[in-house]
């Protein structure tokens, strides 16, 4: 299936893949490659460098734009994901009263939940996706993920930020019910609060139990919208691209990822290998090092065509040459959006 | 006797931070000394890396005087935890409770700091001892890892008395101290990691009042004269390298590009170009 077919049979596409692959720029021109066949899409992206916002010419106070090209036959749009403003959107759409919602979002703990490294930015990229879906604005929406330690645990974030609303939770913090056992529990609970407070001062404890007391009525809301989101990312509409680098350990590492997203029932349809060294072709003549860098290049290629045949061609893999010079704007995307449509098509 | 020296190894995500530690530790642990390469990740890098059964929090045993543990921050957490009790049972029942598990997954900061304190504990003798003439931490990529460094401080403004409010002292004391911490920031020779490593540099020194060392990977190395036109894209690639690092005023060191396919021959390689 070549790029072109995938990209008008999806209605989504998530790009996945480690810390500095170049899968923002990868999104973007998948981005571009679906405008200038005519369709009307969305690329959203974390960006925290704000290098493609920059490269676009984007505004850093506006949070969704349009992007112009004479050659996109549909359009380009750019959303940048704001953590904290996906979280209170999503607040607002739970029963919470006006002050229990002001009395969240000035909490410490939903300030560091928010923004911090917990998880949860993988599940608001998550949400943001969901609620434009929902919009049913766009032909195509192209999410560039954040960078995860691990592919899979991106997937799997929703399930997880949910399990810190679990109903064990809210009854372990507070114990409703007065029976024996139950006053066990309770006195187990008082107990390694008291610990947790050695841990962290009493100040935690009074903002975490004023957390969950304000938010127990979001339960609710988030467990119907994991539900929503897990249901989202399972849709045959809903497509994967991994994007890796011209790296031996970073592509034995895709490969592993690509068995276990499949174990998982995600199925990649692409793989981007960005950045490959253009192919030098050597004599036997040549010094040894240029020599070394030739037998690298056979190693990388035999592990490629090894890699698309264990696939068994349900994978189409792209490979996108290296260049010297960086990204530095529109232009550059959209001559590597061409490159992608000539090759692939 | 020799003090414990401490590394951490950090940097953009991409550029080969983890490569580095490795290699880092592989060049003392050469030179005889016993070292500790320690991963701070939930689902371990170098297991699949070096193609290990497995790893563990215990020390493992790798090569010749080199070791490997994986720290995660909730087993450094119910060590510390236990230690604070007195009481090993206890703080594993503490732990059993998934509502515990949940609840510092929403204060990073503890986790933080009992990763911290681990790293710290064998240079201030609280807990196990850590025998190790280095320990060299595979440390987060840039913003993690300034929350990481932040974790100590951020505490002493909210606890200032008590047991956790001296080991973040503690902690600190031992991060400031160049005798025995150094960090060392990997980049690449490519812009936008240089304005990471820029940013990152800058924390640090403000966090911590370090000037943390700067090491350029992958920098390619120069072809020999009589090369062909085929090279010309390596020898662009090399010119390009050098001018955005020559524009850096900051001291620096530089990594060559090893085309080696094996995991092995890589990382022996680099063991031989680690700065001195």
């Amino acid at each position: 299936m070549s790029l072109i077919d995938t990209m008008i049979s999806q209605k989504i596409l998530i790009c996945l893949g480690n810390g500095g692959v170049g899968k923002t720029t990868v999104s973007a021109s998948l981005g571009v490659v679906a405008a200038q066949q005519g369709k009307n899409v969305l690329v959203l992206t974390i960006d925290p460098a704000k290098r493609l916002a920059t490269a676009l010419g984007l505004e850093s106070n506006k949070n969704l734009q349009k992007i112009e090209h004479s050659s996109f036959k549909g359009s380009l749009h750019v959303g940048l994901l704001n953590h904290q403003e996906v979280f209170l959107n999503l607040l607002k759409q739970s029963r919470l009263s006006e002050e229990s919602m002001q009395k969240i979002a000035k909490n410490k703990l939903f300030e560091q939940l928010t923004t911090g490294l917990s998880g949860s930015q993988d599940f608001s990229a998550l949400e943001y996706l969901y609620n434009f879906d929902a919009e049913k604005k766009y032909d195509l929406i192209v999410l560039d993920t954040p960078p995860s330690h691990h592919a899979v645990n991106f997937l799997r974030a929703p399930e997880n930020f949910s399990k810190l609303f679990s109903a064990e939770v809210f009854d372990w913090i507070f114990p409703q019910k007065k029976g024996f056992f139950q006053s066990v529990i309770a006195t187990g609970s008082q107990q390694a609060l008291k610990v947790l407070e050695k841990l962290t001062g009493s100040n935690f404890i009074s903002e975490l139990t004023d957390f969950f007391k304000n938010i127990y009525t979001w339960r609710s809301t988030l467990e119907n919208r994991v539900a929503d989101i897990h249901k989202l990312l399972h849709q045959s509409s809903t497509g994967y691209v991994l994007v890796t680098s011209y790296d031996p350990a970073k592509l034995r590492e895709s490969s592993r990822l690509i068995s276990s997203l499949r174990t998982e029932g995600f199925l990649m349809n692409h793989v981007v290998v960005n950045r490959v060294l253009p192919t030098l072709e050597i004599s036997e003549k040549e010094s040894s090092a240029l020599l070394k860098i030739k037998k690298f290049q056979t190693h990388m290629k035999n592990f490629l065509n090894q890699f698309i045949t264990e696939q068994q061609n349900h994978i189409q893999v792209l490979e996108i040459p290296e260049q010297v010079e960086a990204i530095s704007g529109l232009e550059d995307i959209v001559k590597l959006a061409d490159y992608m449509t000539e090759t692939y098509s | 006797m020799v003090q414990q020296k401490i590394y951490f190894v950090s940097g953009k995500g991409g550029v080969g931070k983890s490569t580095l530690a490795l290699a880092l530790a592989t060049c003392l642990a050469n030179q005889g000394q016993k070292t500790l390469l320690v991963e701070l990740v939930d689902q371990s890098y170098f297991k699949e890396f070096l193609g290990l059964e497995s790893v563990s929090y215990k020390p493992q045993l790798i090569q010749n005087q080199l070791y490997l543990s994986q720290w995660r921050a909730m087993d450094c957490l119910k060590e510390y935890v236990s230690y604070l009790l007195h009481n090993e049972s206890l703080g594993g029942l503490f732990f059993k409770s998934p509502a515990i598990t949940a609840i510092i997954e929403t204060a990073p900061a503890i986790q933080q700091l009992a990763i911290l304190g681990k790293i710290t504990s064998g240079i201030r003798h609280v807990g196990p001892p850590l025998d190790f003439a280095n320990i060299v931490v595979d440390a987060y990529a840039s913003g993690h890892f300034k929350a990481l460094l932040q974790a100590p401080i951020g505490i002493q403004q909210a606890v200032s008395v008590g047991p956790i409010a001296q080991q973040s002292r503690q902690i600190v004391d031992v991060l400031k101290n160049p005798e025995i911490t150094q960090f060392i920031l990997a980049t690449l020779p490519e812009e936008m990691p240089i304005v990471e490593m820029k940013e990152q540099h800058q924390d640090i020194e403000k966090v911590i009042g370090q000037k943390a060392q700067i090491w350029f990977n992958k920098v390619e190395e120069e072809l020999p004269a009589n090369s062909t036109r085929v090279a010309e894209f390596l020898k662009k690639k090399r010119e390009q390298q050098q001018k955005l690092m020559g524009q850096l005023t900051l001291k620096y060191s530089q990594i060559p590009m090893l085309y080696e396919y094996e995991a092995r021959e890589l990382i022996e390689g680099l063991a031989l170009r680690i700065p001195q």
